[in-house]
């Protein structure tokens, strides 16, 4: 085949730049800052109202984290971060639809998978700054301390849960070619996986088979080791091989679940309606 | 006009509405979901900071015993305001968004009707919605409630709904003069959940943070429901309770309905309907 196919790294750079584009977009309406700003403002505020019934014989307390305001605040900003990043790979391929350009971006001789992840860089991106965010506003705000030199364990696990992050979105972007409806799938989702990842309390509180299903949820080994780090200075560095292990597993099964689903669409014929 | 001519407007719009409901299956399935696994995270944070059998300082607040069904009903009742803020409060901006803002303002039908079709259409809608997520995690969880006045138990539901209505309202005005108004709906919420206290007693909050939400309506129907469904008081408990949510509702409602003639008004003046 003649004519020009651009590198991997030429398309991730195109995405990320799209992705700016609509990110400036969105936030001329000054509204979706103050979302972005007093979500995790109140969603701390909370766990501060809830620490004052904290009980030293708390299955929290227990398990060595004395201070449930940074608990959750940690676990927010992480989870925020996980999941935008799932949920950004997913709403790409809706985003396109919307916009009538979906087609034109399979037509290209472009990878689709630097496609996707390019824009889920850039959402990790924004919600690197939700991160930074919650932290101030815990150290500011609450007295936090968190200990810097677990910093870099922290960072090691935050990577691979990404990784396995990026994958279910890929899997989940196959999945929204075919539903349609990748808005109300996610807002519906993310509740259920702030309770599955332990985003608010410890997974070991979920009843047995509830807690191994939120086993297999990469951000809630990506919470814990973000916790351990930051907050105890003792990296649960056992949990590294399970988030890489995950990592893998979940690329490679999103990356064949969107393939097969991606196939059927353009079966079917249903890649340009919504 | 008669009231005859308004009740048709109402009945249209809130038909209308349900129409439009059911053509989005997976925005129901999340009307349902989603409060479930909001009760289910705090029920979990419950137990897991308080320890077995440790509510002592939960106690010390005014809620002796389990914290489930506290939590049940404080998110049944904020689910409510949050479907309603959408419901009444976009009612206006959701014309926009369907591109059907100018045919609603040149029908010679009253604005306030529009707003009451949608906001019983939202009443309806959540309240099922609602109930039946309240009653799966009641089948989760085993809650139990000690209902003494089944009467007043009614009586604060009924009229905590009203607070809650009355607020969607109370926030329409504010929705019509932005492009945010989206964005506004989804942040409205959170301050929503904090100073009600819906996740927790109240007076846990600073004094001065409590007034804050003691100028909310859900906040007095949310202790009044409570105080009826969980601690066993009768209407006379609860009366002043009641009282004030019925003030504060009516103010509310008055607010919002000025509001959005004043922002109509102030729209049709500069031209600016479609501008946001």
């Amino acid at each position: 085949m003649g004519g020009y196919t651009p590198s991997k790294l030429q398309v991730l750079r195109a995405s990320l730049s799209a992705y700016a584009r609509d990110v400036l977009a969105l936030y001329s309406a000054w509204g979706f800052i103050l979302v972005r700003l007093s979500v995790p403002v109140f969603m701390v505020a909370t766990a501060w109202a809830l620490s004052k019934i904290a009980s030293p014989s708390g299955l929290v307390a227990s398990l060595g984290y004395g201070d449930y305001v940074g608990y959750v605040a940690l676990g927010f900003a992480f989870f925020t971060m996980l999941t935008t990043t799932l949920f950004e790979v997913g709403e790409r391929i809706h985003r396109e639809m919307v916009q009538g350009t979906l087609e034109t971006v399979l037509l290209t001789p472009a990878s689709r998978l630097s496609w996707l992840v390019g824009g889920a860089l850039g959402s990790l991106m924004i919600s690197m700054a939700d991160v930074a965010l919650v932290t101030v506003y815990y150290i500011a705000f609450f007295g936090g301390e968190v200990h810097l030199g677990g910093a870099p364990y922290a960072l090691a696990g935050l990577l691979l849960s990404l990784a396995g992050m990026t994958g279910m979105g890929i899997a989940l972007a196959g999945i929204v070619v075919n539903l349609k409806e990748p808005h109300a799938f996610n807002v519906m989702l993310t509740p259920f996986l702030m309770l599955l990842s332990g985003m608010m309390f410890p997974v070991e509180a979920l009843p047995g088979p509830v807690e191994a299903v939120s086993r297999l949820i990469p951000v809630t080994h990506g919470i814990e080791v973000v916790r351990s780090s930051l907050l105890q200075g003792e990296p649960a560095t056992r949990l590294f091989w399970i988030l890489a292990l995950e990592a893998m597993a979940y690329t490679v099964v999103g990356y064949t679940v969107f393939r097969l689903l991606e196939a059927r669409a353009r079966r079917l014929g249903g890649l340009g309606s919504f | 006009m008669n009231i005859v001519y308004h009740a048709r407007v109402i009945k249209a719009v809130a038909v209308r509405d349900f129409k439009i409901r059911i053509t989005y299956i997976p925005w129901i399935m999340n009307s349902l979901l989603q409060p479930i696994a909001w009760t289910l995270i705090l029920v979990y944070a419950y137990r897991s900071i308080m320890g077995p059998g440790s509510s002592e300082a939960l106690a010390a607040h005014g809620w002796a015993g389990d914290p489930v069904g506290f939590l049940i009903l404080g998110q049944v009742l904020l689910s409510l305001f949050n479907a309603l803020n959408w419901r009444a409060g976009m009612a206006i901006q959701r014309e926009r968004w369907y591109g059907t803002l100018e045919l609603i303002l040149q029908a010679p039908a009253s604005r306030i009707a529009v707003l009451a079709g949608s906001s019983l259409f939202g009443l309806v809608d959540a309240g099922w919605a609602s109930f039946l997520s309240a009653l799966a995690v009641i089948v989760l969880t085993g809650a139990s409630f000690n209902v003494a006045d089944p009467l007043a138990a009614v009586a604060s539901i009924l009229l905590a709904a009203v607070g809650a209505l009355s607020m969607g309202v109370g926030l329409a005005g504010l929705y019509v003069l932005t492009r945010s108004a989206g964005p506004i709906a989804v942040a409205i919420q959170h301050p929503t959940r904090f100073f009600t206290g819906s996740s927790f007693p109240l007076t846990i909050l600073p004094a001065a943070l409590q007034y804050v939400g003691y100028a909310i309506p859900l906040t007095y129907g949310l202790e009044a429901v409570r105080r009826t469904m969980l601690q066993g008081a009768g209407l006379g408990d609860v009366e002043p309770l009641l009282y004030r949510l019925l003030l504060l509702s009516i103010a509310s409602t008055m607010l919002g309905v000025a509001m959005v003639r004043w922002a109509e008004g102030v729209a049709r003046r500069n031209g600016w309907l479609h501008t946001f």
